[in-house]
């Protein structure tokens, strides 16, 4: 079913909304949240949390990309789960990984406890995102949106393994330069 | 922060990128310099690619979205509308850049659709408001103003309308457009006057992704094998020209008419196979992404059930074949019928495109001889942008050039050494053992070339 058939669906509050975006998006958003929970009770909980939100959202959201709606609300949940999960101890899976990858971006020499707001760091990371190269951007998304392993990142873009850590760390040390710059470390 | 908090940071990133990034790897452009490089590969011609060649296609006089310095990315400012419009008329339009214009981190919230009209020249077009940066910077991005309105300007640099900055009481928002309020009208009017394309050479190159109105593994699967690729023959955009010029659109709500067919999951796999999404890149720089094409019915569509009508047989072969559609015998047989019902609508135009008609004039007769051809071809086309991407990120050292040569069809490979292990390496490029021809050379230029055999 067409995107825009399942939206309707929502907008006329039937159900079958639901059945059919998880049809059609159900393994898509699995693998998101698994990446993050590397759980599959806890990634179908998150499943259904955005089933429900969807619900809740259309109408009157009528989103423009329903994929990449879906995406960032299951993201969400996920984060926020493994937290919930994971305060006191160590996760597995991807995520381990990605989350150390950014711990790099974030110890600088500042020890200092800086308040910020969520959004304005959402800002931060659109720009500076958006001022990559395509290819540096994409496979920045791919590892720190998406929590893709670096295997599945390679095979995506048809570079080696080695390449795309070595692009990862290049990016990661100009994102702690600008969030240095800009006061977030 | 933390760096969760930091994690979490990302999932606000546009969705232009998000999307941007779901693509493989054959298109992904490797740095800011590079444009047109990886070349539809199956026509008549030989494409020679060596290393650095990237150079001779630098494109000097597009203006490259990657390139342009945020600093640059508003017109001068000023402090009202009034003194913008002045001062535009004395001096030259800085060009602003339509994605340092689009969405940032606007929430799936606030993602309800607006549509404004507007008039322009003969029509009344609707355009769709799309999240934008804040009201300030699309300010400071305005360009002249819609001759006959009094609040909508074209976005700074910008001859075509395909977005557009309405203001109202001072707040500013950024609209697309989406079609005319009419019930049908040519589609080279929407080429010209929206999107200021007027002749072939205005378009430098189309994107050709995979449909995915289906993305369940198995869908995923075949618009993985389909990967996106690009256009940048003359030839083969100039069909896709005459084509779309000769177009007409029926305007949106149209899905009936499009025929996608049922949502059975047998069906949705066929319309990923049979579909295509194309994004026209013109020399101004300007990307449309809003056309899809399904050969199941043989049509050119937009979101929002924007149809258009039936390609005439004729067409539908040439345009499959350049979009690389591959389509299974029980559509093909409903397409005929239902290309043949426009085939009469579509005569006349048809007469003014020498180029669409003389391009099919090598299709095989046999529908599955030419079957053959295409997929053989594609798999020469695919090794070859592989061998291409490898040779850009430096992966292929020993690798002087690589080109697809006819008669036998294969790919053919220049290296300069004769070490087994690296020649194993380029070999494993070629899954089926038999596409790639290699060639030793002493000689380790590094001057690209563009040839032809004919």
């Amino acid at each position: 079913m067409t995107d825009d058939k399942i939206i309707q669906l929502f907008f006329q509050r039937k159900e079958v909304a639901i059945e059919e975006t998880h049809k059609k998006y159900g393994s898509y958003c699995f693998k998101i949240a698994n990446n993050i929970l590397n759980n599959k009770e806890d990634s179908e909980e998150c499943l259904n949390d955005t089933w429900l939100k969807a619900w809740d959202s259309i109408p009157p959201t009528r989103p423009i990309h329903f994929n990449l709606f879906l995406a960032k609300i299951v993201r969400n949940f996920a984060i926020n789960k493994y937290r919930s999960k994971h305060t006191h101890k160590r996760g597995k899976g991807e995520i381990v990984l990605v989350l150390d990858e950014l711990e790099e971006c974030i110890t600088g020499q500042s020890d200092v406890e800086t308040l910020y707001i969520a959004e304005e760091l959402q800002n931060t990371i659109n720009k500076f995102v958006r001022g990559l190269s395509e290819r540096d951007g994409n496979v920045f998304i791919r590892r720190y949106f998406y929590a893709d392993s670096i295997k599945d990142i390679s095979n995506l873009y048809h570079i080696s393994e080695n390449n795309v850590r070595v692009m990862l760390s290049r990016t990661r040390n100009k994102l702690r330069i600008r969030l240095e710059k800009e006061g977030y470390i | 922060m933390n760096k969760e908090d930091l994690f979490q940071g990302f999932g606000a990133l546009d969705d232009d990128l998000l999307k941007r990034s779901e693509h493989g790897g054959k298109t992904m452009k490797k740095g800011k310099k590079f444009s047109g490089f990886l070349k539809y590969g199956s026509i008549a011609a030989c494409l020679v690619v060596a290393l650095g060649v990237g150079m001779l296609f630098m494109d000097n006089k597009t203006p490259n979205p990657d390139t342009v310095p945020e600093s640059s990315i508003v017109a001068e400012s000023n402090d009202n509308a009034s003194a913008e419009q002045s001062n535009i008329q004395e001096k030259p339009e800085s060009y602003v850049n339509i994605s340092m214009l689009l969405a940032s981190n606007a929430g799936v919230e606030s993602q309800t659709l607006e549509i404004g009209l507007v008039e322009i020249e003969k029509y009344s077009a609707h355009y769709y408001k799309v999240a934008s940066v804040e009201s300030d910077i699309l300010k400071e991005s305005i360009g002249g103003k819609v001759d006959g309105t009094e609040s909508w300007y074209r976005v700074s640099g910008h001859e075509d309308m395909q977005y557009l900055i309405s203001s109202n009481n001072n707040e500013y928002s950024l609209w697309k457009f989406d079609s005319f309020q009419q019930e049908s009208y040519p589609y080279s009017d929407v080429l010209q006057i929206i999107y200021n394309i007027h002749s072939v050479e205005d378009i430098t190159k189309i994107i050709v992704s995979p449909a995915n109105m289906d993305n369940s593994d198995e869908g995923q699967t075949i618009q993985d094998e389909i990967g996106t690729s690009v256009v940048a023959d003359y030839k083969a955009i100039e069909t896709i020209y005459n084509v779309l010029s000769g177009l007409t659109c029926y305007g949106g709500d149209n899905w009936e008419m499009i025929g996608l067919g049922d949502d059975t999951p047998s069906s949705m796999l066929n319309q990923v196979r049979a579909g295509r999404y194309l994004t026209i890149v013109t020399s101004q720089g300007m990307e449309i992404d809003t056309l899809k094409y399904t050969g199941i019915s043989g049509m050119f569509y937009e979101y929002g059930g924007i149809a258009y009508n039936t390609l005439t047989m004729e067409e539908k072969t040439t345009v499959e074949k350049i979009l690389n559609i591959e389509l299974i015998d029980e559509t093909s047989n409903s397409v005929t019928e239902q290309s043949e019902t426009q085939n009469k609508t579509n005569e006349e135009s048809e007469n003014n495109r020498p180029a669409t008609s003389s391009t099919t004039q090598d299709v095989p007769v046999d529908e599955e001889t030419y079957q053959e051809a295409r997929e053989y071809s594609a798999e020469l086309t695919d090794l070859q942008n592989r061998i291409s991407e490898a040779m850009m990120n430096k992966e292929l050292p020993f690798v002087t050039s690589s080109a697809i040569y006819e008669n036998p069809d294969r790919v053919h490979v220049t290296v300069n050494t004769t070490d087994e292990d690296l020649i194993a390496k380029l070999r494993a490029f070629d899954t089926t053992g038999k596409l790639l021809e290699i060639e030793y050379s002493e000689h380790t230029a590094v001057k690209g070339f563009v040839t032809s055999l004919e």
